[in-house]
C-alpha cells in the first residue's frame, strides 16, 4: 500500500505545483537513466536542482533527498543512490497536496 | 522594486517569481548569465539576485560585470546552494550585498530584499506630504506640482512620472523600468508612451539647464534627470 504524505502548500504558488511535481517525476526517470549509464554527473546537476527548489515548493523531503543523492553523486555510491531514487518516486507517489494560506510557508527544511 | 533573477532551473525561477510578484516586485528572469548581461546594458533593475551555478557565464562573473560596469550601486544578492564558508566569503568580497543558501524561504528572502532596498535608497517609500526641489514643489496629498508658486495642470499619469523621476533624480532609467513604474507591469502600452509623456513634463515642468534642470534622453536607454549646478548656469 502506498504511503501517504499531505503537504500544505504556500496558495500563492499553488498553480505552480503540479508542473513542480511532474518535473521531480520526470527526474526520477532522468536519475535512474544516469545511474544505469554511470553518468554521475548528470546525476548531480538533477539532485542539485532538487536540493535547491523542493523546500521552497513546500517539499523539504524532496530538498532532502537531492542533498542526499548530490552527495551520492559525489561518492559515486550507485546503491545508496538507488535507494534513494527509490525513495523519491514512492515519496512522489504518495504525495498530496493540500492549499494553504499564502503567508506562512518558508520553505526551509 | 525592478528585480533581476538569474537561475537557471525553471522551477526555481518560477518560484522567486512569484513570490516577487506577490509581494509587489517585477521580476524578469535569465536562465543564463550572457543574457542578463545583455539586458543590463540597457535595462534599469533596483536589485539583482544571482544564482553562482548556471551555464556559461556564472552568477559569480556576472556578479564581476555588474560592479565594473554599472556605476550606481545596485545591490546584488547571492542565491546559491553553496553553503561552504570560503564561498560566502568570495561572494561578499567580489562585491555582493548579501547571500542566501537555497532552499530559500519565501519571508526570509523578501525581507532581505527589503533590508537591501532601506539601505540603498533609505527615502523611497517613506511617506511624504511634499516634497521641494527648487522651484518644484510637489504636494503628494493632493496630489499637485507646483512651479515657483503656481499651480501645474497635469493629468494623473504626467504627475506619477513627474515624482517617479524627481524621486530618482541621477539614475539612468530605462523606458521599460519608467514604464512599469508608472504604468505597471501589465500595462499594454508602447514605449513611445514614455517619449510623449517626458516631453511633456519636461515643457510643463521647465525641466530646462536655465532652471536648474536636465533631463537627457540617453541613446537606446532612456532618461537621466540631473540637478544642473548653479555654476554651470
Amino acid at each position: 500500500m502506498t504511503e501517504k504524505f499531505v503537504v500544505e502548500v504556500d496558495a500563492q504558488i499553488a498553480s505552480l505545483v503540479p508542473r513542480f511535481l511532474a518535473n521531480r517525476a520526470a527526474d526520477v526517470d532522468r536519475i535512474r537513466a544516469a545511474l544505469a549509464q554511470g553518468d554521475f554527473e548528470a546525476l548531480r546537476k538533477a539532485a542539485h536542482g532538487m536540493k535547491g527548489s523542493g523546500g521552497g515548493y513546500g517539499f523539504p523531503e524532496i530538498s532532502r533527498l537531492g542533498a542526499a543523492m548530490e552527495e551520492g553523486a559525489r561518492q559515486r555510491d550507485a546503491a545508496a543512490l538507488a535507494a534513494l531514487v527509490d525513495r523519491l518516486a514512492a515519496y512522489l507517489a504518495g504525495v498530496e497536496i493540500k492549499t494553504g494560506g499564502g503567508q506562512g510557508a518558508s520553505g526551509n527544511g | 522594486m525592478r528585480i533581476a533573477l538569474l537561475e537557471d532551473e525553471q522551477d526555481q525561477a518560477d518560484l522567486v517569481c512569484a513570490w516577487l510578484k506577490a509581494a509587489g516586485h517585477s521580476c524578469h528572469a535569465y536562465m543564463l548569465g550572457r543574457d542578463l548581461v545583455r539586458e543590463a546594458q540597457r535595462e534599469t533593475f533596483d536589485l539583482f539576485l544571482l544564482d553562482w551555478e548556471v551555464p556559461g557565464m556564472s552568477g559569480a562573473e556576472v556578479l564581476v560585470w555588474i560592479r565594473a560596469n554599472i556605476a550606481e550601486p545596485v545591490p546584488v544578492l547571492f542565491v546559491t546552494a553553496r553553503q561552504r564558508e570560503e564561498d560566502i566569503v568570495h561572494a561578499l568580497s567580489s562585491g555582493a550585498d548579501d547571500y542566501m543558501v537555497k532552499p530559500l524561504g519565501k519571508l526570509e528572502l523578501l525581507a532581505r530584499i527589503d533590508a537591501l532596498a532601506r539601505r540603498t535608497r533609505p527615502n523611497l517609500n517613506q511617506p511624504e506630504e511634499s516634497i521641494d526641489f527648487g522651484r518644484l514643489r510637489v504636494d503628494c496629498r493632493n496630489r499637485q506640482v507646483w512651479l515657483g508658486g503656481e499651480e501645474v495642470a497635469m493629468t494623473q499619469k504626467d504627475y506619477e512620472l513627474a515624482l517617479f523621476l524627481l524621486r530618482n533624480v541621477g539614475r539612468l532609467l530605462s523606458r521599460g523600468y519608467i514604464l512599469e513604474a508608472v504604468w505597471g507591469q501589465s500595462a499594454d502600452i508602447n514605449t513611445r508612451t514614455v517619449d510623449t509623456h517626458i516631453s511633456r513634463i519636461r515643457g510643463k515642468l521647465q525641466l530646462t539647464p536655465e532652471n536648474g534642470w536636465r533631463l537627457l534622453a540617453v541613446y537606446q536607454h532612456g532618461y537621466r534627470l540631473e540637478r544642473v549646478e548653479a555654476a554651470a548656469r
